[in-house]
């Protein structure tokens, strides 16, 4: 067990005094903002963020020298544009969030995640149908996907970091170069290659093969830094007890990578779960359940959403809100789920 | 040890995905093209018996999917012929409809009235503003704001595109001497300043309705789910028809002879009186016996065809008009030939 150490702040502790200063600044355009929208011809929310980013810029600029004690102006100068920055962040975030979560909530209905739509044509009243079909099959496609491209990802990563064969250099730039590829490439790809030249037909599993093409680059690289931060000590000292590479890397390597190989895949799912143009190519969509991916079509959640807006009634429109909730709260779900199980692995040790 | 269990519960997962997969009593169809009938494909697939897939590609792209074989039947507003799947299948008209021309004019409290010439001009870029003495000539008494026209066309190859010009090119030859094409870039004689692509009819209909003095083009189902107002168009008896359904299944209940390969040749310059002339027929583009694809789904797309062409009554509520008379005796002689 090692000491508990007092960590000492090397910064001052901050008065209420200091904090407002610092704060006000971010509130006064606001308020500048709220007025100059009320009593000129500025008006509308478009009137009304124009003038509040004008004003907070200006007073970012002028707040420091107004404050009287000069040393404290660089200080103050940095402080307010981190508050600031930090609220528009924030502010994006939440408008993100709104957007998508109150139209959503407003048409969800429990009977949408348990129907599919075999029975849904245009404009159908919510209570009929749902998307069930979506949800299962995004579920299906991209874990067939990450089964495809993770194994592939990770060893791709040791062969740069473990192996350090004479093809690192190569294999380093073709990650790079793939990482590029736009996402309705790999789909023509997998369109032109496999589905025209009658291969296979529109199924579940092209879809994930183009889905696959774009998860390898990241998890190759996000696998091959986190791999690299284990320390060469433990590899020193498993080779010095009698082990192989293999033992090595098995047994000692990837255990202690295992947290961020967690992150690398985790990170590979987000960047495909919302793909929606190279499934319109290689998974086509459908209206039932379909849980077998090898054969017939397959719909997914971004296909759901777009086909559903592209109808443009209103209950069509309030069905793909629906599902761009599900979506985001799958790939939410998802981050939780990685971030506890790298979490209890840490706890135990 | 634990390996082997992870391997166990990792089979049984699988083994549980597939024994769950539905046994095929009906048939799973894809199928791509024409935004102009998505609506309409879309509502009576779920009453077709079938699991059908459809994709608003737009006609150009639903026929070179057939023609590639990577679809079991396309939509195609257009009769052109497939150059890999040469003479090897058909053309069946399934629904007819009107193409709407529907603009954004706040100032417009009443529906506007145009004729071909005017449109062709508007199309052109040769009238360029909404209060121009020509479209003034057809509306007294509405006063239309001096602002610049906006024209909304469809960017890729297009069916809906392809007929309209058709239209205009047979109505008014003198204002739009170029014979017709689905690619509205190569079909206008000179693009108008400032004119907008949209990829499919459901975007056009968006764009329209959220771009203030802008005009476009598309079929009747959208424009009314929009809510957007459509013009009225001069026939050649010299009527102005609102497009309805029921006015432009006067005007195609005039044609009944079908092509398998190049479709209903419709005269757009016929008088037909309460007929509405800018109308077009889609057709089912299906394997003809012996076909791109043998075997494949064939029963079943012959099955879709007919529902689409006689069972499915969904059409008139959202702008579709049936296909009736001797081209309905037509048009299901075609279907008997799909296999």
């Amino acid at each position: 067990m090692i000491d508990k150490v007092e960590i000492q702040k090397p910064w001052r502790e901050q008065s209420p005094k200091r904090v407002a200063t610092a704060i006000s600044p971010a509130l006064i355009p606001i308020l500048v903002a709220s007025i100059l929208v009320k009593t000129t011809g500025l008006d509308g929310k478009l009137g009304f963020v124009f003038s509040w980013v004008l004003a907070s810029t200006v007073t970012i600029v002028i707040w420091p020298v107004v404050i009287k004690k000069r040393a404290s102006r660089g200080d103050l100068f940095m402080q307010t544009s981190v508050v600031f920055a930090g609220g528009i962040f924030l502010g994006a975030v939440a408008w993100l969030f709104q957007s998508v979560l109150a139209p959503g909530l407003r048409a969800f209905r429990f009977s949408l995640l348990v129907k599919d739509a075999a029975t849904v044509g245009v404009d159908t009243p919510l209570d009929q149908g749902g998307l069930l079909h979506a949800i299962l099959g995004s579920l299906v496609i991209v874990g067939l996907a990450t089964l495809i491209s993770v194994p592939f990802g990770i060893l791709a990563a040791l062969y740069i970091t473990e192996v350090r064969g004479r093809l690192v250099p190569f294999t380093r730039f073709f990650i790079q170069a793939m990482s590029g590829v736009p996402s309705i490439v790999a789909g023509l790809f997998i369109y032109a290659a496999l589905i025209v030249s009658k291969v296979l037909p529109f199924t579940g599993l092209t879809g994930s093969l183009a889905l696959a093409i774009l998860m390898l680059p990241t998890v190759a690289r996000t696998a091959e830094e986190v791999i690299r931060l284990v320390p060469d000590e433990l590899r020193y000292a498993a080779l010095a007890l009698g082990g192989t590479q293999m033992r090595t890397v098995l047994q000692v390597v990837l255990p202690s990578a295992r947290t961020g190989l967690i992150t690398a895949t985790i990170l590979g799912i987000a960047r495909v779960a919302g793909e929606t143009a190279p499934l319109l190519l290689t998974a086509f969509g459908s209206n039932t359940t379909n849980l077998n991916p090898f054969s017939g079509t397959m719909a997914t959640l971004p296909w759901y959403i777009f086909t559903q807006m592209t109808l443009g009634t209103e209950n069509d429109v309030a069905r793909a809100w629906v599902a761009a909730l599900v979506l985001m709260v799958i790939v939410a779900m998802f981050f939780v789920l990685a971030r506890t199980l790298g979490k209890s692995k840490m706890a135990r040790r | 040890m634990r390996l082997r269990h992870s391997l166990i519960t990792i089979a049984a997962a699988m083994g549980l995905i597939f024994s769950s997969t539905t046994a095929a009593s009906a048939a799973d169809l894809t199928g791509s093209g024409s935004s102009f009938a998505f609506k309409y494909i879309t509502a009576c697939k779920a009453s077709s018996g079938h699991n059908v897939t459809y994709s608003s590609t737009g006609s150009g792209t639903g026929r070179n999917n057939f023609n590639d074989g990577v679809t079991d039947f396309g939509a195609s507003d257009a009769a052109s012929a497939l150059s890999k799947a040469t003479g090897k299948y058909l053309y069946i008209p399934v629904v007819g409809g009107p193409i709407s021309v529907l603009y954004n004019v706040p100032e417009a409290k009443t529906q506007l009235k145009l004729d071909a010439p005017t449109l062709a001009k508007i199309l052109r870029g040769s009238i360029d503003r909404w209060n121009d003495g020509a479209i003034g000539a057809l509306n007294p008494g509405v006063t239309l704001p001096k602002k610049p026209i906006i024209v909304v066309y469809r960017s890729a190859s297009s069916g809906t595109t392809e007929n309209m010009t058709d239209y205009l090119n047979k109505v008014a030859p003198k204002e739009w001497p170029k014979v017709k094409n689905g690619t509205f870039t190569s079909a206008t004689p000179s693009m108008p300043r400032g004119a907008k692509g949209a990829a499919n009819s459901q975007v056009l209909v968006s764009t329209v309705r959220s771009t203030k003095y802008s005009i476009g083009y598309a079929d009747l189902s959208d424009a009314i789910s929009s809510k957007m107002p459509f013009a009225s168009m001069k026939n050649e008896n010299g009527e102005f028809i609102s497009p309805t359904p029921e006015a432009a299944a006067k005007f195609l209940g005039d044609f009944d002879k079908a092509d398998p390969l190049t479709g209903v040749a419709i005269d757009f310059t016929k008088k037909v009186a309460g007929g509405y002339n800018m109308s077009l027929f889609t057709y089912a583009i299906a394997p003809k016996a012996g076909g791109v694809k043998p075997g494949t789904n064939a029963p079943a797309v012959k099955e879709l065809v007919d529902h689409l062409l006689t069972k499915c009554k969904d059409g008139t509520a959202l702008g579709y008009s049936p296909i009736s008379g001797s081209l309905l005796t037509a048009a299901k002689a075609l279907v008997d030939q799909i296999g």
